[in-house]
This record gives structure tokens, sequence and C-alpha cells, in this order.
């Protein structure tokens, strides 16, 4: 093998791990998000039905919120007492925007309401800006979990959020979790 | 204990001429997968990820990105350097790393999904093709160093919590061991059999090559026997032609010496009736012209004789006009029929026969003068023919006579060498063998015929000269 192959295959590996690198620097590049300490007082979201509430923020086109979808569902396999929104923004500007495989993905969950944020009133409200974002609130609105269900950009497995959802579901600790979201944004850049 | 065995230089050599073919098939596979799996993570980047959102505005995905140009970055250089240099050792070093990062990349484009894990130990199957222990340790050591550098330092990107977990890198790789136990001993299995196979192909080379050599030998002992046997057959041929001629010698001088009385005569009676003064200048002419044709008689035998007792070792097959040879053979003979009432018929339409002249005239002779012997004394029709036919493939001299019928134990025996029904002293018993020997090399057949009511041999030449 002469010199020269064996520099142009040196290069080739060294941009063959830039290019991997630069793959796991995306997928685990979160989104902004921001944490409310309790649920603003003039949501409609809450409901005061005894249980702790999980809202999930979803933008209905965006594919990375298909993995969190399906660990929802691995979620609430064994969720005891537990109200859960899935609430889907929607800008009236656009037609048909809910329209596509999330929406039927989320429709089909059992026990599960699926609500429309027309103009992003609600997500405003929460101080949302990323699909996938879930909040859970215990009984009296104290915001316990902020973050996502995925460990990366939709990829489906096990995460930190979801791991820490169903540990305080069965203990009830008096800890409270942020974690990162991993999704498409809600709002454009001002 | 069991000894591995040893190989020699050629059975490694023929191994590597092995191994190079499989390199170069695998090295076509590759080339077609790598194809393949870029068509196939473009696919699925634009079915699965083909927009991105902010808000209610969209772009094309970063995956659909990543598969167009960094699954092409993956697939386009070992794809080059495949077909460009196929069968090169480090061609399958190339393709583990890039088939291993393929598995990365396609379950990052299907968002970790379980399925696509599979990718992994696919790949490593389509490795072991190469037969080289070393790649699959490459794969091997790629597929661990990311499960354990991404658990310690990215745990969320592979196995989905923040915490490192060296536990579960030791069990991913456990699996991929598990599968390297089974690749590693079908090389190993494999490769012995390629080995086997080499010492098995350089055995079989040793023996065509001993066979080979033992076929040049015989070879050229077949040529030096069967120069041999052609010398004693000239010498034979010699033998018998100078035994025939000296039988032929008395009848010849018989023949000669009667037209040499016609001329003395002739002559005497000329110088006779001059010295008397008696002579006309017709009678002078007349005389002349019986000395002149009686020297033509002479000169004919003598020709023909010539012709006949040539050595003919030589000589080289052409194309002899068939008259030719009659010629040479009656001009012998003519004298001796008149003398013994014999009807000589020659029915020819001018045909020509490869062959060497003198030879076949010596045949002929033989077969002529055998018909004379068996004639000669006999009580009916005496006659000896000589017929030329043709078919597509052969030139028949059809030499036939009108004496008494061979007895079926001398047909059989006929051609053997010694073999002679004529007086002690007469016959050397060789004349039908040689006979049958020259017309053999001439790639012809002499044979006695049956189906026929009087004697006939048929020679038999090829049309055409080889």
């Amino acid at each position: 093998m002469n010199t020269q192959l064996k520099l142009l295959i040196f290069f080739w590996f060294l941009i063959v791990i830039f290019g991997t690198g630069s793959m796991f620097l995306y997928s685990l590049t979160p989104g902004k998000s921001s944490a409310l300490e309790r649920a603003p007082g003039s949501t409609k979201l809450l409901e005061n039905t005894g249980n702790p509430t999980l809202l999930l923020f979803i933008h209905p086109q965006c594919s990375c919120s298909k993995a969190t979808l399906k660990e929802l569902v691995k979620l609430l396999e064994e969720r005891g007492p537990l109200e859960v929104k899935i609430i889907f923004i929607n800008p009236s500007n656009v037609e048909n925007f809910l329209d596509g495989e999330i929406w039927n993905q989320a429709i089909r969950i059992p026990d599960v309401d699926v609500l429309v944020d027309t103009n992003h009133v609600e997500a405003k409200l929460f101080k949302v800006k990323t699909s996938g974002h879930a909040i859970l609130f215990d009984e009296s609105g104290k915001r316990v979990f902020s973050g996502g269900l995925t460990a990366s950009r939709g990829h489906e497995g096990t995460s930190s959020g979801s791991e820490f959802i169903r540990s305080w579901l069965q203990n009830r600790s008096e800890k409270t979790f942020i974690s990162k979201i991993f999704g498409c944004s809600f709002f454009k850049e001002e | 204990m069991k000894r591995r065995p040893s190989y020699s230089g050629r059975e490694w050599e023929i191994f590597e001429g092995h191994m190079d073919e499989i390199r170069q098939e695998t090295d076509r596979l590759f080339v077609w997968l790598f194809c393949f799996q870029w068509f196939t993570v473009i696919l699925i980047s634009v079915i699965l990820t083909p927009y991105t959102w902010v808000g209610s505005e969209s772009s094309v995905h970063p995956h659909v990105y990543l598969s167009v140009f960094f699954g092409g970055f993956l697939s386009i250089f070992p794809i080059i350097k495949l077909l460009r240099d196929p069968g090169k050792s480090e061609n399958g070093y190339i393709v583990c790393v890039s088939q291993i990062i393929y598995t990365i990349l396609l379950i990052h484009i299907t968002g970790g999904r379980v399925e696509s894990h599979f990718h992994v130990f696919g790949s490593l199957t389509f490795l072991g093709c190469y037969r080289n222990k070393k790649i699959i340790y490459l794969g091997t050591a790629i597929i661990v160093a990311d499960h354990i550098l991404r658990g310690l330092f990215l745990p969320m990107s592979i196995y989905g919590v923040p915490e490192s977990s060296l536990w579960r890198a030791l069990e991913h790789t456990g699996w991929i061991l598990f599968l390297d136990i089974f690749l590693l001993m079908a090389i190993r299995n494999q490769t012995h059999l390629i080995l086997h196979i080499a010492q098995r192909e350089n055995a079989l080379e040793r023996s065509v090559a001993n066979t080979e050599k033992m076929v040049k030998e015989r070879t050229i002992e077949l040529v030096e026997t069967r120069k041999t046997i052609l010398d004693q057959q000239q010498k034979l041929l010699k033998a018998e032609r100078l035994s025939s001629l000296g039988q032929m010698a008395a009848e010849i001088a018989h023949e000669i010496n009667n037209p040499m009385g016609i001329i003395a005569t002739s002559s005497y009676l000329m110088r006779a009736k001059i010295e008397d003064g008696e002579a006309s200048k017709e009678e002078l002419l007349d005389s002349l012209s019986d000395i002149d044709a009686t020297v033509g008689r002479v000169s004919n035998i003598i020709r023909g004789l010539k012709n006949v007792s040539r050595n003919a070792a030589d000589e080289s097959v052409r194309a002899v006009p068939m008259k030719e040879i009659i010629n040479d053979v009656v001009s012998i003979s003519a004298d001796k029929f008149k003398a013994h009432s014999i009807a000589f018929t020659y029915v020819d339409k001018s045909h020509e026969v490869y062959c060497r002249r003198v030879q076949i005239s010596q045949v002929l002779l033989n077969l002529v003068t055998n018909a004379y012997d068996a004639v000669k004394d006999f009580q009916g029709d005496r006659w000896i023919r000589i017929e030329i036919k043709q078919d597509p493939k052969w030139t028949h001299i059809l030499v036939s006579n009108s004496g008494p019928a061979i007895p079926e134990d001398t047909k059989v025996r006929i051609f053997q060498p010694f073999f002679t029904t004529k007086e002690i002293g007469k016959g050397t018993g060789l004349g039908l063998s040689l006979s049958q020997s020259i017309v053999e090399n001439h790639g012809g057949v002499i044979e006695l015929k049956d189906n026929v009511a009087f004697t006939q041999f048929d020679v038999r030449l090829p049309k055409f000269a080889a």
C-alpha cells in the first residue's frame, strides 16, 4: 500500500469520525425549555380531580415526537392514578396542520385526553417551546417534572425523564426533576 | 498430540490464490451492499423524517442530509477503492470501518429502533465472507469501543440513560462476542478447508506434471521405436525388392534377350543385303523400323525397372497419374504376359492418386507378379485386370486375375510376414506383408475381396493427401 493511499484512508477515517461525532452532537442537542414551579392559574388544562396530571405538548408534524409518544405508551403501562393530556399545538394559519401519523398515534392511546391548542395559547401559558415537552404536576398543582421523555432526538428507549416519572408515581418522593427535550420548535426565534 | 500439518510454498501460493478470489468476490458483494445501504438510508430518512419544523414552517430534516452526504461518503470511498483495487488485503478493513459506522447511522436515522440493531450482526456476518479473523477483530473492536466510550461519555446517545454503565457495555459486547465465536470458528474451518484444497490441488498439479513428463518420455521412446521400425521396414522393403528383382532378372534378361536377338538378326540381314548389293531402300528402312521398335521396347522395360527399383526412402507424397504407375509395372511385365497368353486390361479414367510413386509402383508390381504367378499355368481363361475406381473418400486400385480361388486357410494368413505358397527360393513371403505396410503408411487399406467371383485385391488410398 503506497503512502498516498495510506494518507487517503487516514483522511477518510478522520471524516468518518467527524461525521459520526456530528451525528451524535445533533442527536444530543436539546430544544429550548423553561420550567414553571407551579401551574399557571389561568390554564384550562388542569382540573381538580385529586390525581396528578401529566401534560405532553406535541408538534403534530414533528417526526421526533413519534418516539416521545411511544415512550409515553410504555410509561402508561403501569401508571396508576394519573390524568394524561396530550396537547397538539395548532397554528390557525395552516390548514390540516393536525392531520398525520402523530395525531393518529396519539388518539389511539387509551385513557388519554387529546387536546388542541390553537395559536399556542396554553403553550405560552406553560412557557413550553419544544415538541415532546412533558410536565408532571402533583394533585396540588406543584410541578414535579419538566422535560422530555426521550434520551435524544427522536430516539426510542429509556430516558432519565421517563424513568423519573415512573419512579415518582411509585414512590411519590419530594424530589423534582428537569430533563432535556428533543423535538421541533413551537415558535420561531424572536 | 495432534501435529499441525506443514504446508509447502506452492501450497501457500495456491491458498493465497483462492483467498484472493474470495476477497475479490467479497469486494464485489460489498460494492452492491454499499449501493443498497446508501439507497436504503436515504429512503428511510425521507419516509420517517422528511422535514423538521419550527412552528408552522418546515425545512428538510437534517437526517435527509445526513443520509445523502454522510451515507454517500461512507459508501462512495469504499466503492471506488473496491472497484479500483479488487482483492487487495486492506479493502476488508476499510469496508469493516464503513460497515460498522453504517450500523450507527442506520440506528440513528431509524430513531433507535431495536430492529435496526440487528444490522450490526448482519454486518459482522457479511464481513466474515472475507474469511479474515483480523477483520472480525477490527469490527468487534470498533463496536466495543463505541459502546464503552459512548457508554462512559455519552451514555444518553447509546443506552438512553444519563448514568454511565460499564455493565451494559459489557452486556452488549457479550452478544457481539457470542456471534464472533461462531464466525471465527467458521472462518477457521473454512481456512483449513481451503488449505486442504490447496494441498490436493498441489498434489494434482505434481501428478499432472509427472504424467506429462512420462508421456513426453514415452512419446520420445515411441518416436524412436517407430523410426527403428520404419528403418527395418525400409530394409525389408529393399531386401524384398532385391529379391523380386533377382527373380525378375532372369525373366527380364530373357525379355531383353529376345529383342536383342531381333536387333542382332535385323542388323545381320541388313549388313548381308548391303554387302550383297541387294538391299533396297525400303527393305533397309523396314529393318531400321524393326530395330527402333525393338529398342523402344527394351527402353520401356528398363525405364519401368528403374522406376520400380529406385530407393524410395525419402520420396514425398504427391499427386501421381495412375497411368504412369501402371505403365511402370506393365512395361516390365508385358512380354511375359504375352509369352503366357495372359490378357492384360487396364481400365482408367485418368485418375490421379496422392502417394509415394515408387512405393505404390512396388505394391502394384507385387500384386501383378502374384497375379501372373497365379494365372500363368492356369488351364482356363488367363487374364489380369487393373481397374481404378473412386468414391468421395477413396481411390480404389483393383487388381484382379482369373487364377484359381485362394483357399480359406491361405486367405487368413495371406498378409502375414514370411507366409508364401510359392516354391522355396521363389518368394520371400514378405511381398504382401510389406505392401500392406506401405499402403497403411499412406493412410490406406489393402484387402483381399471376398464378394467377387475371381481373385481381387483392393488397394484403397485416401483420395486427398492428409
